[in-house]
């Protein structure tokens, strides 16, 4: 088979593959705007896909991490062959779909890194991949960019809602404002989308030039790389519109607009600062992050843990997943040519019969709803009136711990009385003060939980 | 192996100041317009106070850009 056949197919799939990101992460930068009736749902589309179309074009500190840093060089060249890349590609193509029609929250770059390293360690053995790479710039930033981001928009939530609030009684607060602010928060969160994902691509089809001898290793980027990866991701954002307008109805969190704003900001200054240093994140997860930080930012908040535990679940499954189907596929490359026929064919087959399926039950809350929204699940926030009424329970509980004291202190005294009368004073006069301590202890308690919260 | 934490660490610190000026300005702005709104006296001054912050939250927003685009000059954490 001829070096340029395979090096236009990893191309192919990999712009496939920008093209399915971007499909598939619409959702996260424009559905609360659009939800929130800030913008309309066909122009919040089309400013998501110039903006991710832009994005790329911004930088490709990114790129440079995954072309340059990830696979190590052997004695004479690449170790590796652009078959491997295909075959960590299609890994990866199949895990995202297969994700993404059962409704399993993952991250498409951790699909992305799982899939390339499973095929080279199964095609060159496990010298060639750079660990300490891996390590710093795809696994410590997956998992402190998400933690960063959810502080940040945490104290942004906390702010925002200091910094509106006017004393009440004299008028409603109106952070109507922050509707508006969201079109641009978002803006800005379609931007990074399309600076950290597009970037990924960019990076994998230079892998591949390089690879196959046609680039130089360490050179630059090429410029119609970026433009074709920029094209795709826009091209998937726009088409991937159809589905948020289609789950309008069945149910988005619901997310503040002063809450959203906070979130977005956190985000897009996460996702351009991890960028700009050549962190290749998801940024499906920073997005959550953020959407979880910012709702436990409002009022009387509390994490429901089950469902945080299912998301974080599936973030720490999906790279080995996607290792272990790129691995097969990298195997299957061993047979030459009529293994890398069958890694195309199955794969290809495999995309179609996902897509197939996909159509037939066309959209559900399981694969309609975007990963984000998911995490939104993962905060309850009692309503104002959830609020009053929770405060007038606890008040109730209180009156009536407080009375009970007060009876039990009377039933003291009157033992006391009693027992003055009779010969033994100490022990139980000792007994019944302490008895009164005791009562007097979960009342405390009871305020101190108040308090925080 | 070489772990970058200091890029770990400007990373977190522009992210906290850039998203906290951010959200300050734009609530400010948001603040200033609602006292605008409903106050006769003085409401030429909030609504121009509030003008100052939305200008200023979109210049922050241009500048990180600045900041982040290699061919404009920038050159953040390199």
């Amino acid at each position: 088979m001829d070096l340029t056949l395979i090096v236009v197919l990893v191309i192919a799939l990999a712009l496939f593959f920008d093209f399915t990101n971007g499909f598939h992460d619409t959702a996260n930068a424009m559905a609360t705007p659009i939800a929130t009736g800030a913008i309309k749902p066909k122009t919040a589309v089309a400013l998501a896909a110039v903006l991710n179309l832009v994005g790329a074009f911004l930088s490709t500190e990114v790129a440079t991490t995954i072309s340059g840093g990830l696979i190590n060089e052997g004695d004479n060249g690449f170790s590796i062959g652009p078959e491997i890349i295909f075959a960590g590609l299609m890994g990866a193509v199949v895990w995202n779909m297969l994700t993404w029609l059962l409704g399993l929250p993952s991250s498409s770059s951790h699909a992305l890194f799982g899939g390339l390293i499973g095929a080279a360690i199964a095609g060159a053995g496990f010298s060639v991949v750079n660990y300490g790479t891996v390590i710093s710039k795809v696994l410590l930033p997956a998992l402190l960019a998400p933690l960063i981001a959810g502080l940040a928009a945490y104290l942004c939530t906390k702010l925002a809602y200091w910094v509106t609030k006017r004393p009440s009684g004299l008028s409603s607060p109106k952070r109507g404002g922050f509707r508006v602010g969201q079109v641009f928060s978002s803006s800005l969160v379609a931007l990074a989308h399309g600076t950290n994902d597009a970037q990924k691509t960019m990076g994998v089809i230079t892998l591949a030039l390089v690879a196959s001898g046609l680039q130089e290793s360490g050179s630059h980027v090429h410029f119609w790389v970026i433009a074709a990866c920029a094209l795709a991701i826009a091209l998937g954002t726009y088409v991937g519109g159809w589905r948020i307008i289609a789950t309008m109805g069945t149910g988005l969190t619901e997310v503040k607009p002063a809450q959203g704003f906070s979130a977005e900001a956190s985000t897009a200054a996460a996702i351009l600062a991890s960028s700009h240093l050549g962190f290749a994140l998801s940024t499906t997860q920073v997005a959550s992050g953020s959407v979880i930080g910012s709702g436990l930012g409002r009022k009387g908040a509390s994490v429901q843990w089950r469902t945080a535990g299912k998301i974080a679940t599936g973030w720490l499954f999906t790279l080995p997943a996607a290792a272990v189907v790129g691995a097969l596929a990298a195997t299957l490359t061993y047979f030459g040519n009529v293994g890398l026929v069958l890694v195309a064919v199955i794969g290809f087959g495999v995309v179609l019969l996902i897509w197939w399926l996909s159509r037939k039950d066309i959209i559900g809350p399981h694969n309609g709803v975007s990963d984000v929204d998911e995490a939104g699940g993962a905060i309850s926030i009692p309503t104002k009136k959830q609020r009053r009424k929770m405060r007038k329970r606890q008040r109730e509980a209180e009156r009536a711990e407080a009375e009970r004291m007060a009876r039990e202190l009377k039933k003291a005294q009157k033992n006391k009385k009693k027992e003055a009368n009779g010969k033994t004073k100490v022990p139980t006069a000792s007994g019944s003060k302490s008895r009164a301590q005791e009562a007097s202890a979960p009342k405390r308690e009871a305020r101190g939980t108040k308090e925080k919260r | 192996m070489n772990i970058e934490w200091l890029s770990f660490l400007t990373v977190t610190l522009v992210t906290l100041i850039g998203s906290l000026s951010l959200v300050a300005l734009y609530s400010f702005a948001v603040r200033l317009k609602a006292i605008a709104e409903d106050e006769v006296r003085g409401a030429g001054l909030a609504k121009s106070g509030a003008v100052v912050c939305f200008v200023l939250c979109g210049c922050l927003v241009l500048l990180g850009i600045y900041l982040i685009v290699p061919q404009l000059g920038g050159s953040g954490g390199h």
